[in-house]
């Protein structure tokens, strides 16, 4: 017996052995999903089924499901087949979402390490279809979801406050309602108003519905033009009665009794889409920020005293039914002599009697950087109401600062110096009255400048009727010359004739020399006046070539030189022959020069 | 005759007791010293009423006007002072901190490269200087131009002729700034806001579409003028309708 029970004991590890050396290494991953495509508000069953021919197979990843709401999941179901010795083991992984855009969305492959090999699944695309089931035909409806707005058009800041409504005539189970998305308010600062409000009732074509407040907000638009509040979607499970259609009482909730058994069905309910349209105010400031709806400003104080160099701070409230958030800044002047820093800001809301209030607290700490009184003129927030239309100013009192002398004695070395405050103020007055003038005549041109003006003009025409007069000289110098050549000649004659009466022989013969001399270098403009008898040769040779003139002329001049050099005698007639023959050479020479 | 006696007599009483412009004007810096800034403002004042004017009285106006706190007429009357004292150094530094001090001022914006770098060069050197400096180089000229046939044997002519083309070129350059610099501070008719905060409006209507808003001590320059409103044109190039009590004009 033992012997025989051993033997099947080789063939079944045998058999678990040749199972094992049977198991190929097929592993497939597939993912699907239904339905596909799928309106918006369908719920999607999403599977991924893990095929191989292990006993164990491996851990799957999570799929990428970012594009979903996940309401359940994953549920995991697994099966092993033996058929024909071959087996085949599976394993479904499945999710329960809710898509939360239209368009096509998709799961990228899951992939995972298998053996040293990468086994990827399919890429899954899964279309999504818009298909909007509260808000439509809603008297249709058992039960829809909504959003009020008290308005379409809105003024910047103004508070647009938007209520979430759940409507239900019929029964819900108790706690399945459950938030998929939240409304997106882009554009807007949002307050979220936590106060809960009881159920009521309405009759809507005379049906009687339950109204749930889910959400409340007040909206603050922070920007104009077309604004859109996104809507909310959630999911609630709906008892629907076995003959279709549910107690509208709810009384019997938990009773299979007289009104049958019901059967559970979870709907997606989504609110409409809200536009709206935020106008500018009709009064802008480029700096100094505009409040909207109805305001109220507290300063505790508006005279200070203190020190130089010591903080003193300065409180102001703003108390109002609107936005503040944009606030950041009084418009407020301080002295140039403060170091201001920025205001610490407390900020406070809340709702009373359906009305929102909200609070504003600026927390100015001025350093006052020498002794003296300052002050701070009045200024204005502006405010526009939007409900009567009007704009009227949140008026900011003037403040009084009475500063005395710092008492420390600081000093600005080491880690007491303080750095930061300069002191900056205006120069001081003129002390001289300076020119007077006439209040039309507002212009630095006075007459000293008018004066240089004419002087230069004036120098101007000196300098050009001196320059054309140079030009002139230097042109007619020749002509002057040659002009006066002969009254220089007679000039010289007429001195001769009466050194000649005064038998004076060397002088006579002197004149007479120059006479002829100076006569030929004036006509022919030579530089030197006083030339000597060969110059004046060669000069005249160049004119009169070898006219028998010229030798009369040198032998008249060689006569002259001799004469005045070695006088002789007087000689009455000779010297008068000399003084006719002067006279006669020049009135040739005048001919030909 | 006793008729006229006391005619002669306020005549000799207002000839004698009656204070100078510059009476007036020590009177009001004794108290501007203490501290006293409406009197100081005051006393400056009825010199300007007077029909005579100083940019070194308009300059300590606006340094009353300041004290009291009303910058809008501080800038006023600094820019008014800056027209007759193109290049006093404590009139710019007052002007500069003032405005410094008043929120959105509207000042030209950011040019091409080469326009600002001419905008501070004309900022830089003063119409005066330019004008002294115009006269300066005609004169050297002139001067020069004389001289050389004066003594026309000595190196003057050599050196007239060597630069006066120079002189010639930097003259034309120096009278075309002179022109733009001139035609810029005192060829347009320019103004100052002198109210705190002023609505500027695109038609001169009441019910017109307003713009935007502009604060006071802003300058700007005045195109049309009626009874009640003023177009006005911004250095940021914008323009507008404005109540015409918000601005003084600078030729005022």
């Amino acid at each position: 017996m033992g012997r025989r029970n051993g033997k099947y004991h080789v063939f079944f590890l045998i058999f678990l052995s040749w199972i094992q050396l049977l198991v190929a290494e097929d592993l497939s991953i597939t993912i699907t999903a239904n339905p596909n495509p799928a309106p918006i508000n369908a719920q999607i069953q999403i599977q991924i089924q893990v095929s191989g021919k292990e006993m164990n197979l491996p851990e799957i990843p999570r799929p990428d499901l970012s594009e979903f709401t996940v309401l359940s999941g994953p549920n995991i179901s697994s099966s092993v087949q033996i058929i024909n010795f071959e087996v085949k083991t599976s394993r479904v992984i499945t999710y329960v979402v809710v898509p939360k855009r239209t368009g096509t969305v998709v799961i990228p492959p899951i992939s995972l390490r298998y053996k040293g090999k990468t086994i990827s699944s399919n890429e899954l695309k899964i279309t999504i279809t818009k298909e909007v089931e509260a808000g439509q035909n809603r008297q249709d409806k058992e039960v829809f979801l909504v959003a009020e707005i008290p308005k379409k058009e809105f003024y910047l800041y103004e508070p647009v406050p938007v209520i979430f409504k759940l409507y239900i005539h019929g029964r819900v189970r108790d706690n399945s309602l459950r938030l998929i998305s939240s409304p997106e308010f882009q554009g807007f600062w949002v307050e979220n108003i936590e106060k809960e409000i009881p159920p009521h009732q309405e009759i809507i074509n005379a049906k009687r519905f339950v109204v749930y407040t889910l959400q409340q907000y007040v909206l603050f638009p922070i920007q104009t033009g077309e604004l859109t509040i996104s809507p909310m979607r959630i999911s609630l499970d709906l008892l629907i009665k076995s003959s279709g259609s549910p107690d509208p009482f709810g009384f019997f909730e938990d009773f299979d009794g007289f009104f049958g058994n019901y059967s559970v069905k979870n709907v997606i309910l989504q609110s409409e889409e809200k536009s709206v349209t935020i106008k500018r105010i009709p009064l802008e400031s480029d700096h100094t920020p505009i409040l909207v709806g109805n305001y109220d400003l507290q300063v505790k104080n508006t005279d200070f005293s203190g020190e130089a160099l010591n903080a003193i701070t300065v409180r102001f409230t703003i108390k109002g039914n609107g936005y503040l958030g944009h606030v950041k800044q009084l418009p407020i002047q301080f002295p140039s002599q403060f170091e201001v820093y920025d205001p610490k800001i407390t900020r406070t809301s809340k709702f009373e009697n359906g009305q929102y209030f909200s609070s504003l607290t600026l927390e100015y700490i001025l350093i006052p950087g020498m002794e003296g009184k300052f002050n701070t003129p009045q200024s204005e927030i502006p405010i526009f109401d939007p409900v009567s239309q009007k704009s009227s100013s949140l008026i900011i009192p003037a403040l009084h600062f009475n500063i005395a002398a710092s008492s420390n004695s600081w000093t600005f070395q080491g880690r007491n110096q303080i750095s930061g405050i300069r002191t900056e103020d205006i120069r001081y007055l003129k002390t001289e009255i300076g020119n007077l003038t006439g209040k039309d005549n507002l212009s630095p041109i006075g007459w000293s400048t008018f004066a240089i003006f004419v002087l230069n003009f004036v120098l101007l025409g000196i300098g050009v009727f001196v320059a054309r007069i140079k030009k002139k000289e230097t042109m007619d110098s020749g002509f002057r010359r040659y002009r006066r050549s002969k009254k220089l000649a007679v000039k010289r004659l007429k001195r001769a004739h009466e050194l000649l009466h005064q038998h004076k022989i060397r002088e006579f013969s002197e004149e007479m020399f120059k006479a002829i001399t100076t006569f030929v270098s004036d006509r022919l403009n030579m530089e030197n006046k006083q030339l000597t008898a060969s110059e004046t040769i060669n000069a005249l040779k160049n004119v009169l070539g070898q006219h028998e003139l010229l030798q009369r002329v040198e032998h008249f001049l060689i006569r002259t030189e001799a004469l005045r050099f070695a006088p002789v005698n007087d000689q009455g007639q000779e010297m008068q022959s000399m003084y006719d023959e002067g006279v006669q050479l020049l009135i040739e020479l005048q001919k030909y020069l | 005759m006793k008729k006229w006696i006391p005619i002669v007599m306020i005549f000799m009483y207002s000839v004698l007791f009656s204070a100078t412009p510059e009476e007036m004007f020590k009177e009001g810096i004794r108290l501007y010293d203490q501290k006293d800034y409406e009197a100081a403002l005051q006393h400056f004042l009825q010199i300007e009423t007077s029909g005579k004017i100083s940019g070194e009285l308009l300059y300590n106006i606006g340094n009353c006007y300041y004290r009291l706190g009303q910058k809008g007429l501080a800038i006023y009357y600094y820019e008014k002072a800056r027209l007759l004292l193109p290049d006093d150094e404590d009139l710019e530094y007052n002007l500069k901190l003032v405005r410094s001090e008043i929120p959105g001022i509207i000042q030209i914006p950011e040019k091409f490269f080469l326009l600002e770098w001419y905008n501070r060069f004309l900022e830089w050197i003063p119409f005066t200087t330019l004008l002294a400096l115009l006269l300066m180089i005609f004169l050297i000229f002139n001067m020069l131009f004389l001289l050389s046939y004066l003594f026309e044997t000595s190196i003057i002519p050599v050196l007239f002729k060597r630069i006066r083309w120079f002189l010639v070129g930097v003259g034309v350059v120096l009278s075309i700034l002179v022109w733009i610099d001139y035609r810029n501070d005192y060829g347009h008719d320019y103004g100052v806001i002198v109210r705190n905060m002023v609505q500027v409006y695109n038609e001169p209507v009441e019910g017109g579409t307003p713009l935007y808003v502009i604060y006071e001590g802003q300058k700007a320059e005045l195109l049309r003028t009626t009874e009640e409103w003023t177009e006005i044109l911004l250095p940021d190039g914008n323009k507008g309708w404005i109540n015409s009590h918000a601005i003084r004009s600078l030729k005022e």
